[in-house]
């Protein structure tokens, strides 16, 4: 093993790893010394000289000389001090300097008390603003929903336009002017349009940025109570920190994962929480059979589970899960119906991309990316898929393969976004061209000279010099990365996605490590495949059950039907034939509004469970606050119907009473779930005999609380078997388990910064490891499938007639509007693009139609015709032939895979009718 | 018997001291007919005060909920249209409070204060939440000068970027002058 260099800090021999920079040396040493401007991620730039320290020429130097520590590399033998008194008194300088300009806004700045600016003040001893001349101040901007800025408190340490421009790629925002004039902001006012736009009030060490969101309901940081979550508003699994305060989620911050997220979550997730406090959450049983009062819960399990009994008795009893619920969830509603009768509650033809996408997993050795193993590929592939707007961190992650490792990117989305400027090619394909595309690669990759003439004439001009050009890239690459998505709704996306990681694999010499990444919209989809095993129905399959009577009972956990069937119409008159719907849902639904009964369940961060995400990664989230109103959290729901129906096997579920022990079962009965009950200690994990505080020590106002009835105070905190926390802030003060830290915090260290102290070495992995377990890891042995399933499952072929108006219509992911639930937070809600129909200009004008306009259309889709009202949008990147439509619109949702449209553009009265009858 | 005379003549010297006191001024009030003099700065009952300007000078920053040793003071903050901070509702529990005047100490904006007045017997304990419709009054108190707001960087109605007290005018980001 090579020697690790020695610094010698005050006197003391530290070792420090190859590569560190003095200050790195020093933090990775738990040792403490002030800084600004670095960041692990974002690098030394040298702007702030906090961060000054003594640096020693060798034993005899009495004199030393003043150095920026990050900017000087931590060499063996190095001598340096830091409580030197001119070091000391040189950073205490640099402070002051900072405040002679410094606003008095401490007590009314949303950064105060996670201040870093506070932090250093305080760590280098600053206290008394002597300089008498008066301030200079800036005037703010409107920069949206999500950042609110008061320029006035910046230091100009230049992280957040790094973070912006260098880091993530975004343009519009930038530093201006000179001297001590500079100022960080837009050159006009406007929203900001990185959709990783959040991350600034993170990065950003004083209170200039800061999350809008939580400034509408402030709460200081010693006063959220919090524990760690994993994101819901797609399937990544981005881990998050969660907090509420007085029953009502304030924020959501980003939980530190050097596998998954890093530092970083996007917009959506971020923004995305305040569906949790909306009014339409739904608070109670509810039944629309009794006008009376509402029934309680008791009384509706009890029923419930007779109604559910006699279904099972009679065989016509079926359930729909959710890749919105957490595993425990499903598998307890997976029990109670039956192998069989379980359907995933996935789209039809995303229900068959998943599963083909796990089948082709478990059989090869291509390894599934992690985001950290994106960050870092040499060549990238996207086939049919919008990466920014269905997987946003994974955009992220590409901008720094592109950034550092210099990745080749190959993008063959509908259109142009914001990777295309560091694509190599960039071509706009319909997913059936994608899908060509990829068969090309691989028909040239398995060595045919020419890619077949059938599917070289379905590509536009140019994409034959493409595909020799990425073949040639994809073969030379050490780690190349496919990465497929979901929205696009194709199959044979996802097959060439498949076999050209496969035909790499196979071709490789053992120093290349294909990887392959298929971007999930939601936090279990990938979970709730595994779980279905492709033994239950699909939802096709159910509806046509329901319509022929053969299922007349159906449980509906945490999904909303309407989001997933093509014809609303169909799946509306399906759901009034049956004799009885129960649907649990966090929120109304159109699914809710058609229930029989309607039972409220607890939202992610009001319940514990398990989210497989799209890389198999298992992670565990727990309970950050009491549920709302009546709800219960949905596997409790479950089993309490499971119990009640005393049904074979129900017995055990008595002993169910907190989710590790749900975990534990589904662990042993399912293989592929083996090691989910040690992804996190479970319920009854203490230390030292106590639970892990919600609450930190300084937390307020615990005798003056709102929902105080009396003064008495004997109510006591709600008991939690689910979890180690405790709804309190007594309990062990050390700090427990990484998987376990409900915050960040160290002494003297109150903002996020405090992460340093829980990595093993700044910016690397958390002490014990990071949270979370891959369940499929790529088998050595593995052959995968030989490319004979290569069939290019075409978009029905194109009718025959006006072909001016025939348009293929395809799914476009919106990052704010196409995911369920964010699209109910009001930040959220403001940024998302009205419902639209998206269409080349040149098609626009062929159809006598101008962007941006509402218009009426009729659209004949096989033998059915619809007609809606949709604003049309022009985009010049979008190929001839196809009308894009959002995904995940409620006006929108009949779309469900790309299909062939005749289009006519209705007149403006019948237009305004429609616009009536629209939801 | 040197010891029986001695106990006898300390026995008479504190019965002359009992005695001595017939003729001195009574120390005991007759309260709540007679009440004693409080220092203006005994702490009691706490009040929320107003800036010079009439407005509610507490901007809900939430230290004095942190400060108070039994935690019984809570908040929300809230905003005006114009960026003025204040809290929403404000809740201090006298039940439980202490009067130790920590909350008084570490407000930064002269706003919460402690009063001399110490009557706050209440047959009911609920009657002893204190909202903020209860604690605001309409003076200044203590530090009758204070205006946070006229010292912040933040605007709020009435006060732009650049009009606080030792404030310069706003910078142009756009001028080319040195
Ligand atoms: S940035 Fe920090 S130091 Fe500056 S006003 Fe805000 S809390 Fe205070
Ligand atoms: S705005 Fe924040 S991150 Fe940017 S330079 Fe100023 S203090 Fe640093
Ligand atoms: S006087 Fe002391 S106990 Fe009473 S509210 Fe203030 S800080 Fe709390
Ligand atoms: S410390 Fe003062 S300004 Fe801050 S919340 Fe309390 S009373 Fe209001
Ligand atoms: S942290 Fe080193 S100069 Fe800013």
């Amino acid at each position: 093993m090579q020697k690790m260099p020695k610094v010698t800090i005050d006197n003391e021999t530290y070792d420090v790893a190859e590569g560190r920079n003095l200050l790195e040396a020093i933090l990775d040493n738990r040792l403490e010394l002030p800084y600004f401007c670095w960041h692990p991620e974002l690098g030394s730039v040298g702007s702030c000289r906090l961060c000054a320290v003594k640096q020693y020429r060798d034993d005899d130097d009495q004199q030393g000389r003043l150095v920026t520590s990050c900017m000087t590399p931590a060499t063996d033998g190095a001598r340096i001090s830091i409580c030197d008194p001119e070091a000391a008194e040189f950073r205490r300088s640099v402070i002051e300097w900072l405040m002679i300009n410094h606003p008095h806004d401490c007590p009314v700045c949303d950064e105060g008390g996670e201040c870093h600016l506070q932090d250093m003040t305080v760590m280098t001893g600053h206290a008394h603003r002597r300089y008498r001349g008066r301030k200079r101040t800036f005037k703010n901007q409107n920069l949206g929903p999500f950042i609110h800025h008061e320029m006035n408190r910046c230091i100009q340490c230049y992280r957040c336009v790094r973070f912006y421009r260098e880091y993530s790629a975004g343009e519009d925002l930038g530093v201006f002017a000179s001297k001590n004039h500079v100022y960080f902001g837009r050159f006009e006012e406007g929203a900001l349009e990185l959709p990783f736009a959040g991350n600034l009030a993170e990065v950003c060490p004083t209170g200039v940025f800061t999350d809008k969101t939580q400034h509408r309901h402030f709460t200081r940081k010693w006063d959220l109570q919090s524990a760690p979550s994993v994101c819901t508003h797609c399937g990544l699994g981005c881990n998050t920190l969660p907090a509420s305060r007085y029953g009502t989620l304030r924020r959501v911050t980003s939980r530190y994962n050097s596998e998954v997220n890093g530092y970083w979550l996007c917009d959506r997730g971020r923004f995305g929480y305040e569906y949790v406090n909306g009014a339409d959450r739904l608070l109670a049983p509810a039944s629309v059979a009794d006008n009376g009062p509402p029934p309680s819960w008791d009384a509706s399990a009890a029923t419930i589970a007779g109604v559910l009994g006699e279904a099972r008795a009679r065989g016509t009893l079926a359930g729909v899960g959710s890749p919105r619920a957490s595993l425990e969830a499903n598998f307890v509603l997976r029990e109670i119906v039956g192998a069989d009768r379980f359907s995933p509650g996935l789209a039809e033809e995303e229900h068959r991309i998943v599963t083909r996408y796990l089948e082709f997993l478990e059989s090869t050795s291509v390894r599934c990316a992690s985001l950290r193993d994106a960050n870092s590929v040499d060549t990238a592939l996207v086939l049919g898929a919008d990466v920014t707007n269905e997987a946003p961190l994974l955009d992220l992650a590409l901008t720094q393969a592109c950034r550092n490792a210099a990745c080749r990117l190959t993008l063959t989305g509908l259109r142009r976004g914001r990777l295309s400027k560091f694509a190599a090619d960039d071509l706009c394909l319909d997913p059936d061209q994608a899908a060509f595309f990829g068969a090309a690669i691989v028909a040239t990759l398995r060595g045919a000279p020419e890619p077949p003439e059938a599917l070289r004439d379905s590509l536009p001009p140019g994409a034959h010099e493409c595909i020799s050009e990425t073949t040639a890239a994809l073969s030379a690459a050490r780690r190349p990365l496919i990465v497929a998505g979901t929205s696009a709704r194709h199959r044979g996306v996802l097959e060439a996605a498949i076999q050209v990681a496969q035909s790499l694999e196979s071709t490789s010499d053992g120093g290349k490590q294909p990887l392959v990444s298929l971007a999930l919209p939601e936090p279990n989809t990938l979970g709730v495949t595994m779980l279905d095993g492709g033994e239950g129905p699909g939802l096709e399959d159910l509806l046509a059950a329901v319509e022929s009577g053969r299922i007349s009972t159906l449980i509906v956990c945490e999904n909303d039907l309407f989001r997933r069937c093509s014809d609303p119409e169909r799946l509306a008159s399906a759901l009034a034939k049956l004799e009885a719907l129960i649907v649990l849902d966090q929120m109304e639904t159109a699914t809710t509004a058609r229930a029989r009964w309607a039972l409220p369940v607890a939202a992610v961060t009001e319940s514990s469970g398990t989210f497989v995400s799209g890389e198999g990664r298992a992670q565990r989230f727990f309970q950050v606050k009491a549920p709302i109103g009546e709800s219960r959290a949905c596997w409790r729901v479950l089993r309490d119907l499971f119990v009640e129906g005393r049904q074979e096997g129900s017995e055990l579920a008595r002993e169910w009473t907190a989710t590790h022990h749900v975990s534990t079962v589904l662990a042993s009965a399912h293989t592929s779930f083996g090691g989910i009950d040690e992804i996190a200690p479970p319920g009854d994990f203490r230390l030292l005999g106590q639970r892990i505080p919600r609450l930190s020590v300084r937390s307020s106002g615990r005798n003056a609380m709102p929902d105080m009835v009396s003064v008495r105070q004997d109510v006591q905190p709600p008991e939690d078997d689910d979890t180690p926390f405790a709804f309190s802030m007594e309990g062990y003060q050390g700090r427990g388990p990484t998987s376990l830290l409900p915050r960040y915090w160290s002494p003297g260290w109150n903002s996020n910064e405090a992460i340093n102290q829980c990595q093993i070495e700044v910016g690397g992995p958390l002490h014990g490891g990071d949270p979370g377990r891959r369940l499929i890891e790529p088998g050595d042995g593995r052959t995968g499938s030989d490319g004979a399933g290569l069939q290019t499952v075409g978009v029905a072929a194109v009718p025959k007639g006006t072909l001016k108006a025939v348009l293929m219509l395809c799914g476009l992911s919106e990052i704010f509007g196409s995911e369920e639930t964010s699209r109910r937070a009001p930040a959220v809600a403001e940024s998302m693009p009205q419902a639209y129909v998206l269409l080349n200009p040149d098609t626009a004008v062929s159809l006598g139609v101008v962007g941006d306009c509402r218009y009426g259309l009729r659209l004949g889709i096989n033998d059915k015709v619809r007609e809606v009202s949709l604003t049309v949008r022009v985009d010049e990147t979008l190929p001839l032939h196809v009308a894009g439509l959002p995904a995940g619109y409620p006006e929108t949702s009949w779309w469900q895979a790309p299909c062939w449209a005749t289009v006519e553009i209705l007149g403006e009265d019948k237009q305004q009718e429609l616009e009536k009858e629209q939801p | 018997m040197r010891s029986l005379l001695s106990g006898a003549i300390t026995l008479l010297k504190g019965l002359s001291v009992t005695f001595r006191h017939q003729f001195y001024r009574r120390a005991t009030y007759q309260y709540p007919e007679e009440r004693a003099p409080i220092a203006p700065r005994n702490r009691g009952r706490i009040v929320l005060t107003r800036d010079p300007d009439g407005q509610g000078r507490c901007v809900s920053c939430y230290l004095c909920a942190a400060v108070c040793p039994v935690d019984c003071i809570s908040m929300q903050a809230t905003e005006d249209e114009h960026g003025r901070r204040y809290p929403e509702w404000f809740r201090i529990n006298f039940s439980r409070c202490i009067y130790c005047g920590f909350c008084e100490e570490a407000c930064p904006t002269y706003a919460i204060q402690l009063t001399p007045d110490y009557e706050m017997g209440e047959y009911d304990r609920d009657h002893l939440l204190y909202e903020k419709e209860d604690l605001l009054i309409s003076g200044v108190g203590k530090q009758p000068e204070y205006n946070f707001y006229r010292h912040s960087g933040v605007s709020i109605g009435g006060k732009a970027k650049g009009e606080a007290d030792g404030e310069k005018e706003p910078v142009d980001v756009r001028s080319l002058l040195p």
